[in-house]
């Protein structure tokens, strides 16, 4: 159900319980036996019952509008005559409630001259503490929590009258031979009940901040558990009833036919209490894979949120990485004369100068191969003695580096028909730590493994261009060397 | 270009008065640790000045410059000279003079004299 459809429902039920109790109050003072009773063979609703349903439709009506003050005055009454009524029933003392607004003028199914049903009193009793609850302040009680469990009594003892009359099982609206609650009472009843529920549903789902959570309330688990439990308590004691009633009858057939009653066999306790017990457990295990479900769910909810959450710092941090990654890159190429050039993605790397020489995996070893291999394209593509060896001498350190930080090292040699050799020496290993990025890179001498720290020093001394790619999952630096020297960037800029 | 590799050989002339450590082919991470041992070698057997003589190396890594690094630091400590001969123009020589070991170690195009 939708929030506002789900918010909308106690005001409708309310306003329906108010019409049901005028309905029945008009029928009251106008002697319209048809409004009492419905059917004639129906108990009537009392005339105490159609007043607590026109003020307690008010009451949950008003507390769904938010007017707790209203709903609060509507609800004294369902206390006040729901309360001693019970007490009645209870003590067998006669407070002169019961016509005390009203001369009872008809008696059908009603045991007591004008008064309400047992169970009709115990749900006013029930309304009335739920909308106590509800126009109190929500404390530690937990407020939605009481009042949708009450509201789900109103409404299972609402429920299982009504199914009485449907299945034609008096004992189900008739406890034991008190006043029986009536038709339009156990439909009010189950709309009263139902509506608190929603209340209280609604309640639950309102954060303080306005917000709307989603999903059934914690207490969905105790809702339904007492439903259960309280459609099982009725149908037993409606079992009991009905045994009684077997039992007289029985009892009447056996005097008849002179056959003493202690000799007919006696099994009709097992079969109700064996349903009370399988009833009780079974609510009870209801309640419990319903909690179970709820737990899981909201464990389930957590860890998304936790997940949620992880991503978003993740995002951002990757965010604020980019950004020092961006000032640091900045910072490289302008301290180094435009010849660093740290990157963030592959694509940022150079792109291959003409094809690929046979690429060379790197050990201890073969280190040195590749420093002959570049050694002589370098000369192929007509670079001097001095810039060879330089380019020579950043090669044998970059290839060292990936050998002795990195993993499955690879270099790869290219050149250009300008003469420009390229080489790329790449590792699968945990890259350079970026805490210590700048200090590797430009300070002499810097160190973590205990070399002495020239190897990025050289590599900028020796050759025109550097690119440096590194990560969690590997290194790539790409070394460039001209034939002859390019002019520096700010000379450039210098006008002849 | 056909590469002539030199191979990595080092011999050492020690006396009383001092050492010669001759080398010869590349000063890397793989021939480190063969010529420390040798270095240690011809410096327990003998005092006065020590010489290494690089003028057959032709290449030197930072590795390499680690080694002569310590060996200065080590010797001088002990109260011995260390002179290091590097050949005009090799890349050991380009290197050294890029790093501008020159301040610090005792460089040298000379050839070494032999040790009487």
């Amino acid at each position: 159900m939708k929030p506002s459809r789900l918010s909308a429902f106690p005001l409708v039920a309310g306003a329906l319980c108010t019409l049901l109790g005028l309905t029945v109050l008009i029928g009251w003072y106008t002697r319209n036996l048809v409004l009492i009773h419905i059917v004639p063979s129906f108990v009537g609703m009392a005339y105490n019952t159609a007043l607590g349903f026109l003020l307690g439709g008010v009451s949950l009506a008003a507390a769904a509008l938010g007017q707790r003050r209203v709903s609060l005055l509507a609800t004294l009454f369902a206390v006040v005559i729901g309360l001693p009524t019970l007490a009645e029933y209870f003590t067998g003392l006669d407070f002169r409630l019961d016509e005390m607004l009203m001369s009872a003028y008809t008696r059908a199914g009603v045991t007591q001259m004008g008064r309400m049903a047992f169970d009709t009193a115990l749900c006013f009793t029930l309304l009335g503490l739920a909308c106590l609850r509800l126009n109190l302040p929500e404390g530690r009680g937990g407020r939605s929590l009481t009042v949708g469990m009450l509201g789900a009594l109103i409404a299972g003892l609402g429920t299982i009258a009504l199914f009485g009359y449907v299945t034609g099982i008096t004992a189900a609206y008739a406890w034991g031979q008190l006043t029986r609650m009536a038709v339009h009472t156990a439909s009010g009843f189950i709309l009263m009940g139902l509506g608190s529920v929603a209340l209280a549903w609604t309640e639950e789902r309102e954060e303080p901040k306005g917000e709307t959570k989603a999903g059934a309330p914690r207490w969905l688990a105790g809702l339904v558990g007492i439903a259960a439990a309280t459609a099982t308590l009725c149908l037993w004691q409606a079992l009991i009833v009905q045994e009684q009633a077997q039992t007289v009858f029985m009892a009447r057939i056996a005097a008849r036919a002179g056959v003493e009653t202690q000799e007919l066999p006696q099994t009709a306790g097992l079969l109700t209490d064996g349903s009370l017990a399988a009833g009780l457990l079974l609510a009870a295990l209801l309640a419990g894979a319903v909690w179970l479900a709820q737990t899981a769910r909201r464990q389930s909810a957590a860890l998304g949120r936790a997940r949620d959450e992880l991503e978003t710092r993740v995002q951002k941090r990757t965010a604020e990485l980019a950004e020092a990654n961006r000032a640091l890159r900045d910072v490289l190429l302008s301290v180094t004369d435009g010849k660093l050039r740290l990157c963030d993605t592959p694509e940022q790397l150079p792109p291959a100068l003409g094809p690929q020489h046979v690429p060379i995996p790197l050990s201890r070893q073969d280190v040195k191969t590749l420093r002959h291999h570049v050694r002589q394209v370098a000369c192929e593509a007509g670079l001097g003695k001095d810039r060879s060896g330089d380019l020579e001498t950043a090669v044998g350190e970059a290839g060292m580096n990936a050998v002795m930080h990195g993993l499955d090292g690879v270099g790869a040699v290219y050149a250009s028909d300008h003469g420009t050799v390229q080489v790329w020496v790449t590792d699968q290993g945990g890259g350079i730590n970026m805490e210590h990025l700048p200090r590797a890179t430009l300070e002499r001498g810097y160190t973590t493994s205990g070399t002495l720290g020239h190897g990025f020093w050289l590599m900028l001394n020796t050759v025109d261009r550097v690119w440096l790619l590194t990560g969690a999952t590997g290194t790539t630096v790409v070394l460039e060397q001209d034939p002859i020297a390019p002019t520096p960037a700010w000379l450039r800029s210098v006008a002849a | 270009m056909d590469i002539i590799e030199a191979p990595f050989e080092v011999s050492s002339q020690t006396s009383a008065q001092g050492a010669i450590v001759s080398i010869s082919g590349d000063l890397d991470l793989v021939t480190i640790t063969p010529l420390g041992e040798r270095i240690k070698e011809a410096a327990g057997q003998s005092a006065g000045g020590f010489t290494l003589d690089l003028q057959g190396v032709e290449y030197i890594d930072s590795a390499g410059l680690a080694l002569l690094v310590k060996t200065h630091k080590r010797l001088e400590t002990g109260g011995r000279s260390v002179t290091i001969v590097v050949r005009p123009g090799s890349q050991p020589d380009r290197v050294l003079t890029l790093g501008r070991f020159g301040s610090l170690l005792n460089l040298s195009h000379e050839s070494a004299a032999g040790v009487a």
